[in-house]
């Protein structure tokens, strides 16, 4: 729910008039920090995605892969992602940096 | 109790409350069980265990008897 | 309660009665039948909160829902019960409502006397009330959630919504009651007005049984040449500051009773509410707050014509309390 909607906006009641309705909401509007992964220290191991609570750690492509090594990196899902740490305090080479949403 | 014409009756007020509601046409009421000492036998009966009668259930609608 | 609302959200026309610690009891699922737009209409037969165990009337249980949403109505005696029942569902079920009301009736001395009714006709009724045609409703063929999830990104604009509406239903309020005065000859207002015209001093009451003891008691102040009057709140949500400020200011005091208290706070309900109705206004009058008639005590016209000369007489000393429990046994 990138745009929020105003008193005119709203249903009667606050009820959600359109089955299916919450695939379109996206707790990822809950953060105020988000995980930035330093591509260079990212081993790949996985631990990010094992303990995120919210199975938002994905596999992304490394725009400067390490052919036959490291191909892929952990990155976080924007739409889903609650900022809430867990995997930069778990990040063994501390590739995973909390930085405040909006921030310059 | 319900009149052809307006009339002037003596009545206790919850049940003059009640015609009033009668008459209103509710589809539902949500009863405590203990306060319909009044209801019709008929009317108890069909009455679903949670105290919810509703019009389909009851043919005269709910609370005073003729 | 929470069987009215599965009810009222299928698209049934709803009603429920209930009293005292049965309206404690329901108290969570009162906030839930307003936010969620459902107009039930529920009796409420004013009666004492325990403990002590106490089973007569007073209004301590109304009191504790000020702040429920709904829009609550008083009726003062039985007819004004039975014409207002209709109203109440003429009111909720406006398209520019669409919340529940409450309807208030004075325990036992209300509730449970005989009294002489003019009655209507089934004609008249469905004349004055169209059928329910509900705004939404649950449908299988039309799936919809009702009271979901809001987060606070919506929250605080749903309750701006939902506070907007409560206030514009004072239009529909007036509406309905003078379309009920001119179909049927018995008109009501929110505020109700006796002998105020050159009155000082103003009786101000809620609730059938003070509001006509009162009646009494104002007579037989003015036969003493009292120059008094009485007012009779019969809107208490949404509180109509308008009228209220139109009848009061430029009077000299009010004598305010309440039959319910605060514990520890500003003493009575409707007093504290006509303080922040006058506060800061020029030509205020003096507020007296009395607390009275708790738990089914009688107050007797007697009684309230004395109460109400010694207040008046303490106020022009201008020595009175922020509030004051009258007939207690110290």
């Amino acid at each position: 729910m990138n745009v929020k909607p105003s008193t005119r906006e709203l249903a009667l009641g606050a009820a959600i008039l359109t089955p299916g309705s919450a695939r379109e909401y996206h707790t990822g509007g809950w953060r105020t920090f988000y995980p930035k992964t330093d591509e260079a220290l990212c081993i790949t191991c996985g631990l990010c995605w094992i303990f995120c609570p919210d199975a938002c750690r994905v596999i992304t492509k490394r725009e400067n892969p390490i052919p036959g090594v490291l191909p892929d990196y952990y990155d976080f899902n924007p739409d889903y992602c609650k900022g809430c740490g867990i995997c930069a305090q778990e990040c063994p080479t501390g590739a995973i940096r909390m930085i405040e949403e909006g921030a310059p | 109790m319900t009149f052809e014409t307006r009339r002037r009756i003596g009545i206790e007020v919850s049940i003059a409350q009640a015609e009033a509601v009668k008459l209103c046409r509710v589809d539902g009421i949500a009863a405590y069980p203990i306060t319909p000492k009044r209801t019709s036998s008929s009317i108890s009966r069909k009455s679903s265990p949670k105290g919810i009668s509703t019009r389909n259930t009851s043919p005269s609608n709910p609370s005073i008897p003729p | 309660m929470s069987a009215c609302v599965g009810l009222s959200a299928t698209g049934c026309r709803t009603f429920t009665a209930t009293s005292s610690q049965g309206l404690a009891l329901m108290h969570e699922i009162l906030f839930i039948v307003s936010a969620m737009r459902l107009p039930i209409v529920m009796a409420t037969v004013n009666r004492a909160l325990s403990a002590p165990i106490n089973i007569w009337g007073d209004l301590s249980d109304v009191m504790a829902n000020r702040d429920i949403g709904w829009v609550q109505l008083f009726g003062n005696n039985g007819q004004e019960v039975y014409d207002l029942t209709p109203c109440c569902f003429k009111i909720a079920e406006d398209r520019r409502v669409l919340l529940p009301v409450m309807l208030n009736i004075d325990g036992f001395t209300l509730s449970h006397v005989v009294e002489p009714i003019e009655t209507l006709t089934q004609q008249d009724f469905d004349d004055f009330l169209p059928p329910y045609e509900p705004a939404q409703r649950l449908d299988v063929n039309q799936p919809i959630s009702m009271g979901p999830v809001g987060p606070p990104d919506i929250f605080t604009e749903t309750k701006k919504v939902h506070d907007d509406a409560l206030v514009a239903s004072r239009i529909v309020v007036n509406e309905v009651l003078d379309d009920f005065g001119r179909r049927f000859g018995r008109s009501y207002r929110a505020v109700e007005e006796y002998q105020t015209d050159d009155a000082d001093v103003l009786l101000f009451t809620i609730g059938g049984t003070l509001g006509e003891t009162g009646h009494t008691a104002v007579d037989a102040l003015r036969a003493r040449g009292m120059k008094i009057g009485q007012v009779l709140l019969r809107l208490w949500r949404p509180f109509p500051f308008d009228d209220i400020r139109r009848i009061f200011t430029g009077r000299k005091a009010v004598i305010v009773y309440d039959r319910a208290l605060s514990v520890g706070g500003p003493g009575g309900p409707v007093a504290s509410e006509l303080r922040a109705a006058m506060y800061g206004r020029p030509d205020a009058p003096a507020i007296l707050s009395l607390i009275a008639a708790l738990g089914g005590r009688d107050v007797r016209a007697v009684e309230m014509a004395e109460q109400i000369e010694n207040a008046v007489r303490r106020a022009g000393e201008g020595e009175y309390p922020a509030y004051e429990m009258v007939g207690v046994r110290e």
